[in-house]
């Protein structure tokens, strides 16, 4: 019985470990994301 | 294989969220994409003895060409090798094997930069990154497609996007490493690597670790497939040793192969091309900016057009790259002639969006044509068109430019014929798109069912490749 409600247990994702995981993508992305836009800023400078 | 590591162990179970997975794809595109930045590395190892300029001793640029040329085969062989592997194993194994051997690369090249061993640095980042980069690459991709069936390109968009992203964190990042550890009598790069080899092994090892695959039979919340409307759409599977045996593979790696070369060539030559048509406007550093400009677009092109493929379809999302890109390669010397930079780098801006959008459409498109289970060994030996395209894109662009200036041609006027040439490989690859039909029902997997879900009830081991029908 134990077994089955085991497997059954539904288990939501915490949202706070969702954010923690795009941010840990997204804050590297972004710096490099800044940095080859302010490199491109020559073009129109 | 320990349990850790095995498929069964990474299954999800009820109540995980789909939206930890882009992450965890992206941790190892992030890292993977870096590829695409080695060339900040090739002025410092041209000095790695003189420091402050080359010594006799000090390694050409011709032969540290082949790191990265060996890389990209290496890319294209542990893809399409790989493939068939990671559809057995799982994705964590893939991505571990991944952040091994690419980090370890690092630290092997780190080692030959040290020794000054030129062969270090072919094993190391050539070999040991190439195999890195072709798991890497793959392995969480066919993951993702069986987590969103209902926005397969979104998907794909969202990891591939990383690889075009990780060039921009990777070369500021080297910058910064070798100007820190640059000392009088070094440029820095043995510790660069070391550093970079280390980080980019526990990024990797972190998505390895995240990643999972959704159990038999799961399907989005409140979503169920659509009514098949669309023949490109299979609720079918093709195995990968047959999907070799159909004409839409060869059609569809000739098409991503055309795009790419199309697209890899003038690159490649971006820089240069800018300078020599508008000789009087743009200087090196607006050029440099050009091309920064260009790898924005490159990875913005790989999420918006595989997301729009989701609602055009793919086929019609190819039909855009290779009609409309075949008009703007046709008119980007009429720009150098008008001497519009604005229209030049707009133009130019539109075809780079549109080479990275055919990296990341194409695994969405495998999927539609040949099913989901087996699309990730299906992707690793279509990228074998990848490898070739990245030999014969800037062989042919320089080829045809040195022709050109050695006949007298102008060098701002030497790249007409070269963007005409492009022109009609998109042509080309406009007709493949277009016979590509649905997959003759002879080559479906047995015991697949006609529906996803009758696929789903049937335990994989029962499938059998339609050859042993």
């Amino acid at each position: 019985m134990n077994t089955v409600t085991a497997h059954t247990a539904v288990t939501p994702t915490s949202p706070l470990a969702i954010a923690v995981f795009w941010l840990g993508v997204g804050i590297p992305l972004s710096w490099g994301v800044w940095s080859t836009l302010q490199k491109a800023m020559a073009l129109f400078g | 294989m320990s349990h850790f590591l095995s498929k069964d162990a990474i299954v999800a179970r009820p109540g995980f969220n789909r939206w930890m997975v882009p992450p965890a794809a992206l941790a190892v595109h992030l890292c993977i994409g870096q590829a695409y930045a080695f060339s900040v590395f090739n002025g410092p190892l041209t000095k790695v003895i003189g420091v402050t300029e080359s010594a006799p001793d000090d390694w050409k640029l011709t032969t540290l060409g082949w790191i990265f040329s060996l890389a990209i085969v290496f890319l294209g062989l542990s893809a399409a090798f790989g493939g068939k592997w990671l559809e057995k194993v799982g994705p964590r194994v893939t991505m571990l094997l991944a952040a091994a051997c690419f980090g370890g690369g690092f630290l092997v090249s780190a080692v030959g930069v040290a020794t000054h061993q030129i062969w270090l640095l072919y094993l190391g980042y050539g070999v040991l990154g190439g195999i890195g980069l072709g798991l890497g690459y793959v392995s969480p991709v066919s993951t993702l497609i069986k987590w969103f069936p209902d926005r397969r390109g979104l998907a794909t968009g969202l990891a591939i996007m990383g690889f075009g992203g990780g060039a921009m964190i990777g070369a500021p990042l080297s910058v910064f490493l070798m100007n820190h550890f640059s000392t009088p009598g070094s440029v820095g790069i043995t510790e660069t690597f070391v550093v970079m080899g280390v980080l980019y092994f526990i990024s990797m090892t972190l998505g390895a670790l995240t990643i999972r695959i959704p159990r038999e039979g799961w399907l989005p919340e409140g979503w169920t497939p659509p009514p098949a409307k669309n023949k490109l759409i299979t609720r079918n599977h093709v195995h990968i040793d047959q999907a070799m045996k159909t004409p839409q593979f060869y059609l569809l790696w000739l098409a991503l192969c055309l795009n790419v070369t199309a697209g890899i060539g003038v690159l490649g030559q971006a820089s240069v091309m800018i300078q020599e048509m508008f000789r009087d406007s743009v200087n090196a550093a607006a050029a440099a900016g050009f091309v920064g400009l260009l790898s924005l677009f490159n990875m913005g092109g790989r999420l918006f057009w595989s997301s729009a493929s989701d609602y055009l379809g793919r086929k019609n999302t190819y039909f855009v790259f290779f009609a409309v890109g075949a008009v703007l390669y046709a008119c980007v010397p009429t720009m150098g002639h008008m001497g519009n930079v604005g229209l030049f780098v707009v133009l130019y801006a539109l075809i780079i969006s549109m080479y990275g959008g055919g990296f990341s459409t194409i695994p969405a498109y495998l999927a539609d044509i040949f099913g989901t289970k087996f699309v990730g060994g299906i992707h690793g030996r279509l990228l074998t068109a990848w490898a070739t395209a990245g030999v014969l894109g800037p062989v042919l662009v320089n080829y045809i430019r040195e022709y050109q200036i050695d006949q007298g041609v102008a060098k701002g006027d030497a790249y007409t014929v070269t963007m005409y040439i492009m022109a009609g490989l998109l042509v080309v690859g406009f007709f493949c798109n277009l016979g590509v039909r649905a997959v003759d029902e002879r080559h479906h997997m047995l015991g697949d069912g006609d529906k996803d879900g009758a696929a789903r009830q049937s335990p994989s081991a029962t499938l059998q490749p339609a050859g042993a029908r």
